[in-house]
């Protein structure tokens, strides 16, 4: 099985390996952030009688940021959660290519969708300056978890085209491509390593 | 009628095969199209829902479920559970039942569970000539005890989404788990009694001292749960802040104790945990979104209206409730078959007199059976995979369970409360 990335414009190949390395550095590193902060609010508790300040404020920016880039990358991976019923009713490949083509187009018109709302969102909080909603204690502003919001579902909506492209290049014959999530992984690992 | 379509438009949706957050997309479409909502206040509803440190238990769980699969550290479990069943004719997949009892307390995760056990399960199974797809089916009906033994995210969503005490739901699915366990090894054994040629494993030349080494060696994995529940009951640690520890505790004991972490799996344990939060809470954002505009639009009281214009008897009531539990968790995972249905079914039951913590016992049971049962069932094809069996193999053994196992542990759950309320009102009060 080949990965996606292989049939893709030439000139998009760079970028996206690029895009997909930076995310995954990203979510394994927020993640960890994510278990070792609260590791610190318990050793400051109990042996420092202290308190994180405000750490809930930062803390779920970051978690924001990572739902909606490890959601980017689940895209690319067709990792999202499906009944995916229909594809045990039949070996048809013609059939089976023609529901992932159904899939793709709805997958994508929906994520074209959020992302309108998102930008309205972000525009409205852009528009409120300089009384814009922040966070109590550090005065964060919202918009920063918000861009997060629009750049995952930009970034989801990317995928679903890419992946919608090449189901239409290849025809029947891209049902193995899109079901090769290993050897997209292997194609990001090799870019991690360089 | 408005509902209806979106009703419609999911099912189908979902049946298709589209991704959960994006038939949930479609569905806000309509209302945005037809319901005469703003547009744009949908993702600011969203942000604001998810915007609470509560929520974090979730992906905290996720994560170390990924480390501990990557760590190995379920194997000393299922050698420790061998020894002690093993030796019974179908003892070995009674072990699977008992190590996924015990990991479930660990990872807080149906799928973790399976994917840990199953895939060290299932070789062993075979070479003791276990017939493939029951084999299979025993161990993905067993993986959703993950959802019922403390601690599960499901349980901590739930008590975010009503209001209720966590420790209390956590409390409530103790005892359906324990009769799950036990009814799951009665089936195992039923179904095993006419197999010839099962193999057993060796007998050790000392019980007590193999029991020793074992139980040794599972120790810092026994410690973990331990832990977290002494952690959270003991009023040390919030869940999210068990969740937390869990996740770096489970760091040095899968790199240094069990080994099975070395740079390369910690990495890839990491960016495919992060990928698996990423899908889920996405999931969450978009299922909070509707699950809003169906509050706004009074659905819990036309659902409930609508309940009590067929009966009002308590126990056809409850049975409704049920088969409506069934046929969400039939079509969504459990996250969003329980953000959907928790503030929808909530005011009936407890019109009925149901307590609200008696129905996280019982959601928690239903949501994990909907896990399993054919057409829709993830953890059924994700079992398919980790166990390399065919689906076709595992459908009929999988009906067996639960038809035996999992539809009397939900009808006791559901009739008889103090299946659920024992526990919590034991440790907390009335």
């Amino acid at each position: 099985m080949t990965a996606l990335i292989d049939h893709i414009p030439a000139a998009l190949r760079r970028p996206v390996r690029v895009m997909l390395a930076v995310k995954s550095a990203f979510v394994c590193v927020a993640s960890l952030i994510m278990a070792f902060t609260f590791l610190c609010v318990v050793i400051l508790r109990y042996g420092f009688q202290a308190d994180l300040f405000a750490y809930e404020e930062w803390l779920l920016i970051i978690c924001f940021w990572l739902y909606f880039m490890a959601s980017a990358l689940g895209t690319y991976e067709n990792s999202h959660v499906n009944a995916d019923l229909l594809s045990y009713l039949t070996d048809n490949a013609r059939l089976n290519w023609l529901r992932a083509v159904v899939i793709g187009v709805v997958e994508l018109l929906v994520s074209l969708a959020v992302v309108y709302w998102a930008i309205l969102m972000v525009a409205e909080e852009i528009g409120t300056y300089p009384n814009w909603q922040s966070t109590i204690a550090l005065k964060i502003p919202f918009l920063v978890p918000r861009l997060g919001v629009l750049v995952g579902f930009a970034l989801m909506s990317f995928y679903s085209g890419l992946r919608l492209y090449v189901l239409l290049k290849l025809g029947p014959a891209a049902t193995d491509v899109l079901a090769a999530k290993s050897g997209d992984r292997d194609a990001i690992a090799a870019e991690d390593g360089r | 009628m408005l509902i209806l379509a979106c009703l419609t438009l999911l099912c189908l949706l979902l049946v298709v095969g589209v991704s959960v957050p994006l038939a949930f997309g479609a569905v806000l479409i309509l209302i945005a199209f037809f319901g005469g909502h703003e547009v744009s206040g949908f993702l600011p509803a969203g942000h604001w829902k998810m915007n609470t440190v509560v929520l974090l238990a979730i992906p905290l769980f996720i994560l170390a479920g990924g480390i501990m699969e990557r760590g190995k550290i379920a194997a000393p479990l299922i050698s420790l559970a061998e020894l002690i069943v093993g030796r019974i004719k179908g003892g070995l997949s009674a072990a699977a039942v008992f190590a996924s009892a015990i990991f479930g307390s660990i990872s807080g995760s149906a799928a973790a569970t399976l994917t840990c056990i199953g895939s060290i399960m299932m070789p062993h199974l075979r070479r003791a000539n276990y017939p493939e797809g029951t084999a299979a089916a025993l161990i993905v009906s067993a993986c959703p005890l993950g959802l019922l033994i403390p601690p599960s995210a499901s349980q901590i969503l739930y008590a975010w989404v009503t209001q209720q005490s966590v420790l209390k739901c956590f409390l409530s699915t103790v005892i359906p788990g324990l009769i799950l366990v036990a009814l799951l090894c009665i089936v195992n054994f039923a179904v095993l009694r006419k197999v010839q040629d099962l193999t057993l494993p060796p007998k050790p030349e000392s019980f007590a001292a193999e029991f020793g080494v074992r139980s040794w060696r599972a120790f810092p994995a026994l410690l973990m749960p331990a832990f977290i529940l002494g952690g959270i009951y003991g009023g040390v640690m919030t869940p999210t802040e068990a969740a937390g520890v869990a996740v770096i505790y489970a760091i040095p004991v899968g790199f240094f104790v069990y080994k099975g972490l070395n740079r390369q799996t910690f990495w890839e344990g990491l960016r495919e945990s992060a990928i698996t939060i990423g899908v889920v809470m996405v999931m969450v954002f978009m299922v909070l979104i509707v699950s809003r505009f169906l509050i706004f639009e009074d659905i819990p009281g036309l659902a409930k209206a609508l309940v009590f214009s067929i009966s009002d008897n308590p126990i056809v009531i409850l049975l409704m409730v049920n088969i409506v539990m069934i046929l969400i968790g039939m079509v969504m995972d459990d996250i969003s078959g329980l953000l959907l249905s928790a503030p929808l079914l909530l005011p009936i039951v407890t019109s009925v007199g149901m307590d609200p913590i008696h129905f996280a016992a019982v959601l928690g049971v239903n949501l994990g059976m909907a896990n399993i049962t054919p057409p829709t069932a993830p953890l059924l094809y994700l079992g398919a995979r980790v166990t390399d069996t065919p689906v076709n193999t595992m459908i009929k053994p999988t009906l067996i369970m639960i038809v035996f196992a999992w539809l009397p542990t939900l009808m006791v759950t559901t009739y008889v409360p103090a299946t659920a309320l024992w526990l919590p009102n034991l440790m907390f009060g009335q």
